[in-house]
């Protein structure tokens, strides 16, 4: 094939991304480029967008009782098992294992939930519509919490009764003796479900709208944990002001090169766009399948569960009217599209939180970038045919500075105090 | 391996009549013995790995370029006697084995006679190594050859993509329509039955947020057209993927006009909105073309 190369390289228009920059190009940007630093500067957040599916997702009591629940570890089958056990504060609300590690481990990363409350879809499949509907999700996995939803509102009747009864309502007495803690219609177990199904319809919906209120009470202290102001954003407000001597104090030459490459030649602005540099749908980025197991579907699987979740904003523990339920509404069931694809995650804080993807396949920053570079020379060795993205051509230092920028998006977590 | 041959140097002018720069031709290849020749200077050629054909390629513009481009196929027999392979079935792909994928975008296949096979809209989507992939059929049997462009870059002037002055928001890498491209809220369809017209609500397209087009729908008399069923799709031509939501076309409240439910974008940059419309006995798509800020 290399015959082809010569005789027909005189043949194609080969134009150059503009050569080597020089260290003015660094802090000079054109009308375009501004417009593009704004998209994702972290001022062009919009308000938080309501949940209907949720009513008690902004009421004060039932954010701090959410916190209590988010660090609770009698919550779990061995007493030791948090939400806040993977989702860990000073680690981004992530962990740093390549998969998240409850009773067991899992076959997925813990995702990092800044900003969360601004994402349609919740899990790296979007099996969940809300964070309350997800967070509902763990508890009843076997190799997170691995407890019963029967269990759980038996334990938070008695540790949490009152704080529940205040922002709830009533609480009818629920005595350890007429609920089995084993019962639950979801655990892949036979007896789980036996327990279950002896169980009258009348303590079955009791059992499931208290878990469900549970799940509203941690949803919306997930909902207070937003991201903080990075390097990144105070350079974009100096590129705004034309404040040169700041901008160059913020961020160095390198580091401008890599947001230039970020927004323009790598293309990475595609999927990382809006100020939480994300698009919140899923994509197969062709990264290899985590070994010894077989490639995850991810969307395309999650799409039927978030559809039959009885929790989602259609179901009959939301509290939105169909109407507001849009996302659900039209959500694209096309699985061929969605085949492998996984959530795409904020980039915010991206550097302090190895390792990377959705198991973890990637131990560095670096490792990433590398990537992405093989996958567009097309020698990545990843196990997929059609990955969806579109990175430019990058030469080894281009990937020096892509990482140089990522590291400046870094800034404080902030949630419910 | 592949066989893939690319003859650009070893230029033989044949003793066929020439053919007018502009490939609206009538071939008299057909004379002489041997092997095939190309026509063109600048063209490319090759022949199957049995042969017995030969494909030239004269790409508009000189050279393939990220946009739309247009191509001239000629397929020839290598026989005494009439060598022009006539109503052939011949499909055109645009491929990029790095990203294991082409494009969403068909081109269009007219066959003008002779054995040239004209070839519009193929849309190349991004920098870097693409193959053109070519089958067609002849006596019988499918034939296929691929030529090979390991550089395909960005034209600055002329055809293809270009820096576009009316999309001076978009940052740098985003791939804008072709200039030619009717970037208009209002347009004919495809096949000129319909006249379609849509309206954001709100009027500035948002990025991630779910919203409503009205569309607008008259015939050829300028009459509004109800009852028809409408389905609509998107597509990022720099991208393999669509829309990220799955709208739904309903009837609106006023004659002509319909609501397209659950538009969502999540990208900036170049889409292409398809409604695929079934009114009156008949069949036609609306193509819009926006670029999203």
């Amino acid at each position: 094939m290399t015959l082809l190369r010569t005789l027909s390289i005189s043949f194609v228009l080969v134009i150059l991304w503009a050569g080597p920059l020089n260290a003015t190009d660094a802090q000079t940007w054109n009308a375009s480029e501004i417009r593009a630093l704004q998209s994702l500067w972290i001022g062009s957040l919009p308000p938080l967008p309501d949940d209907p599916s949720n009513k008690y997702a902004d009421d004060y009591k039932a954010i701090a009782l959410g916190k209590k629940l988010f660090f609770d570890a009698r919550l779990s089958a061995n007493g030791k098992v948090a939400c806040a056990t993977c989702h860990i504060e000073d680690k981004s609300f992530t962990d740093n294992l390549p998969v998240a590690h409850g009773i067991e481990d899992t076959s997925r990363r813990s995702m990092p939930l800044a900003g969360m409350a601004y994402s349609p879809w919740l899990f790296w499949d979007g099996r969940a519509d809300s964070l309350w509907a997800q967070a509902l999700g763990p508890i009843e996995n076997p190799v997170e919490h691995g407890i019963s939803r029967t269990k759980c509102v038996l334990l938070v009747n008695e540790f949490y009764r009152k704080e529940y009864k205040e922002i709830f309502g009533d609480l009818p007495e629920i005595s350890n003796n007429d609920f089995n803690p084993k019962a639950s219609p979801v655990i892949d177990d036979k007896e789980a479900k036996a327990l279950w199904i002896s169980m009258s319809p009348d303590k079955q919906e009791l059992i499931t709208r208290l878990y469900a209120n549970i799940g509203k009470s941690i949803g919306a202290f997930v909902r207070t944990i937003q991201p903080g102001k990075s390097s990144f954003d105070r350079y974009a407000e100096a590129v705004f002001k034309g404040d040169m001597e700041n901008m160059e104090k913020i961020l160095t030459d390198d580091e401008a090169f890599g947001l230039k490459l970020f927004i323009g030649k790598a293309q990475c602005i595609n999927c990382h766009n809006g100020p939480l540099f994300t698009n919140n749908d899923f994509h197969d980025v062709g990264v290899p399948k985590r070994p010894k197991f077989d490639k995850d579907p991810g969307r395309e699987q999650g799409i039927p569960q978030v559809l039959s979740n009885e929790f989602n904003c259609l179901g009959k523990y939301s509290d939105a009217d169909p109407d507001e339920c849009l996302e659900l509404q039209f959500i694209d069931t096309d699985a061929e599209k969605y085949r492998g694809a996984m959530k795409t995650p904020s980039l915010r804080n991206v550097a302090d939180r190895p390792p990377y993807m959705h198991a973890g396949q990637f131990a560095t920053l670096s490792d990433v970038m590398k990537f992405y570079q093989k996958q567009a020379a097309g020698k990545s060795g990843a196990d997929t045919g059609r990955p969806d993205i579109v990175h430019g051509i990058l030469s080894d230092n281009d990937l020096v500075l892509l990482e140089a920028f990522l590291k400046k998006l870094d800034g404080p977590i902030y949630s419910a105090r | 391996m592949r066989k893939i041959i690319c003859c650009l140097t070893a230029v033989i002018m044949v003793a066929c009549a020439p053919i007018e720069k502009d490939s609206t031709i009538t071939s008299e290849h057909g004379k002489g013995t041997g092997f095939l020749h190309p026509h063109y200077e600048d063209s490319l050629f090759q022949m199957t790995d049995d042969n017995k054909y030969s494909v030239e390629l004269l790409i508009k513009g000189g050279a393939l370029s990220v946009g739309n481009n247009s191509i001239d196929l000629i397929i020839h027999k290598n026989v005494e006697g009439n060598r022009d392979v006539e109503g052939s079935k011949v499909t055109f792909e645009q491929w990029m084995p790095a990203m294991g994928h082409g494009v969403l975008t068909e081109p269009v296949i007219t066959e003008r006679g002779a054995g040239l096979y004209s070839v519009t809209n193929a849309l190349i989507s991004m920098q870097g190594l693409w193959e053109l992939r070519i089958t067609f059929t002849a006596d019988n049997n499918v034939h296929r050859v691929i030529f090979e462009f390991p550089d395909v870059g960005v034209v600055m002037t002329g055809s293809g993509m270009t820096a576009h002055p009316t999309h001076a928001g978009m940052p740098a890498g985003h791939m804008m329509p072709p200039d030619d491209a009717n970037m208009s809220s209002s347009i004919k369809t495809d096949n000129g039955l319909f006249q379609a017209s849509y309206e954001s609500k709100p009027a500035a397209i948002p990025i991630n947020k779910i919203h409503t087009w009205n569309l607008t729908l008259l015939n050829k008399d300028g009459v509004p057209v109800n009852d028809a069923a409408i389905t609509v799709k998107g597509e990022m031509p720099a991208h393999m993927h669509g829309l990220p939501t799955k709208p739904i076309v309903k009837k609106g409240n006023q004659p002509g006009m319909y609501k397209a439910n659950g538009m969502k974008f999540n990208m900036p940059g170049w889409w292409i909105i398809r409604f695929q419309i079934m009114a009156e006995g008949k069949s036609d798509t609306a193509t819009f073309n926006l670029v999203i800020q």
